[in-house]
């Protein structure tokens, strides 16, 4: 398939590895992260780790939008669903994200209308349809996600659709990653860039990343040489004393951006003064709300919402991983009470969680190398 | 298109799975080959896209254009 297999190509990954491995510096540790959750479901899926030295550590960042959704959010959800004549639509990865009281598999079960849609302008179809109904469009997601809310909402004001709102818990990448870089548990080398989410917001606004705080960034596609490529660029800067913004993944990420995204962002959503991310607590604009102008497809106006906090579960380590201080396998319930059937925490639910990518695909591996090393 | 038991995930549509134009259609949107001869219909509102171009969709909104 093109733009799939050219960067599969195993004897390109091999040639590349060699070469990382002679970048390394000799004693030297480099960690890197990679803030979006797609990276992370390909690295494990493609075993890459493996392709690289040991002195290289992966690690995994906060980029996975259902699993920085805090459990507060999915009891507000399940309010909404349970009021008169609501119908709630939300993206298949949202179902099973537990709350304080549930997930929304078991408010649907308990008899609320919750329906799977693949993106809003299918909840806005759902609202044409049942005009005596109030649909609901949960809205998670990064700067890859809101463009596709923000033009639904733009569809709907101009069809004149009134019976559709948005719960919009849209979040932004750059204030998470600052966090990262302000705690004071983790020392990075550098980072991989979310690719979509800078097909949206461009490459220039990392350079805060470089600038400000001297780690090298390259913006990374999501198949297996994109990834490996990546982490070569990273080296050869850091051997070179650089700390610049490059982009790997120019075929489909433009310096600028997507300015027409950005603008109907603009257009229809503000910066909220601050928003809890799971695992990272409250951080200031890092997410965003419908404007004003837009209050009439605003579900935080529409439904009188509880807002309250919930506290993770105590076995819960989610927080650590989201900040990449603990692999998922070091947390205490990992692929025993927490399973991607039965997860108790949010990065076991998303197939770009971090824990799910390494439960589905990586925990063989290691187990293997356990025993040939025991 | 899965959900999160699949290889991608909608939310972040993070596998850049190319989704070619097939045709264009009136209000922004168009109809669009998303593998295997599927056509799904998606927004190309805010992308300048034609037929026979790979577009990268998201949530069934093209935010870019595969060169």
């Amino acid at each position: 398939m093109r733009f799939v297999d050219e960067y599969r190509d195993s004897e390109k990954a091999r040639a590349l590895a060699a070469s990382i491995a002679s970048l390394c510096e000799p004693g030297r540790h480099y960690k890197f992260m990679e803030v979006c959750g797609g990276h992370t479901h390909t690295i494990y899926k493609h075993g890459l780790e493996d392709y690289l030295p040991e002195s290289i550590s992966l690690v995994h960042g906060p980029g996975c939008p259902v699993c920085v959704i805090p459990m507060g959010r999915v009891d507000d959800a399940i309010h909404i669903a349970s009021q008169p004549e609501v119908i709630l639509t939300s993206f298949g990865d949202m179902m099973r994200v537990p709350g304080g009281r549930g997930s929304f598999f078991d408010a649907k079960a308990a008899g609320a209308d919750i329906r799977m849609v693949y993106s809003p302008l299918d909840a806005l179809k759902i609202a044409e349809r049942n005009p005596s109904r109030r649909v609901v469009f949960m809205g998670i997601g990064f700067e890859t996600t809101a463009p596709s809310t923000a033009m639904t909402v733009l569809r709907a004001r101009a069809a004149g659709i009134t019976n559709f709102s948005v719960f919009c818990n849209h979040v932004t990448i750059l204030p998470a990653i600052k966090a990262i870089l302000d705690s004071p548990d983790l020392r990075l080398d550098g980072f991989l860039g979310p690719g979509h989410v800078s097909t949206v917001i461009g490459c220039r606004p990392y350079s805060f990343i470089t600038g400000d705080y001297g780690k090298p960034l390259v913006v990374a596609g999501f198949e297996p040489l994109d990834l490996l490529q990546a982490v070569h660029m990273l080296l050869t800067q850091l051997a070179s004393g650089r700390s610049e913004v490059e982009n790997q993944y120019g075929r489909v990420v433009p310096w600028e951006g997507n300015t027409k995204a950005l603008e109907a962002i603009a257009k229809t959503m503000e910066l909220r003064p601050y928003f809890e991310w799971r695992g990272l607590g409250f951080i200031s604009h890092s997410a965003l709300r419908l404007r004003d102008e837009y209050a009439d497809f605003d579900a935080e106006r529409i439904f009188d919402i509880p807002g309250g906090r919930v506290a993770d579960p105590k076995a819960c380590q989610c927080g650590e991983v989201l900040k990449g201080v603990l692999k998922p396998w070091e947390c205490k319930v990992f692929g025993t009470a927490c399973t991607p059937e039965t997860p108790i925490g949010t990065c076991m639910v998303s197939s770009e969680g971090a824990c799910a990518a390494y439960y589905n695909f990586g925990r063989f591996t290691r187990e293997r190398v356990k025993e040939a090393t025991r | 298109m899965t959900g999160c038991t699949g290889d991608h995930c909608v939310t972040c549509s993070d596998e850049a799975v190319p989704a070619v134009v097939v045709r264009l259609l009136d209000g922004g949107l168009a109809d669009a080959d998303v593998g295997g001869g599927r056509i799904e219909r998606v927004s190309v509102a805010l992308v300048d896209a034609a037929p026979g171009d790979t577009v990268l969709v998201h949530a069934k909104e093209a935010i870019g254009v595969v060169t």
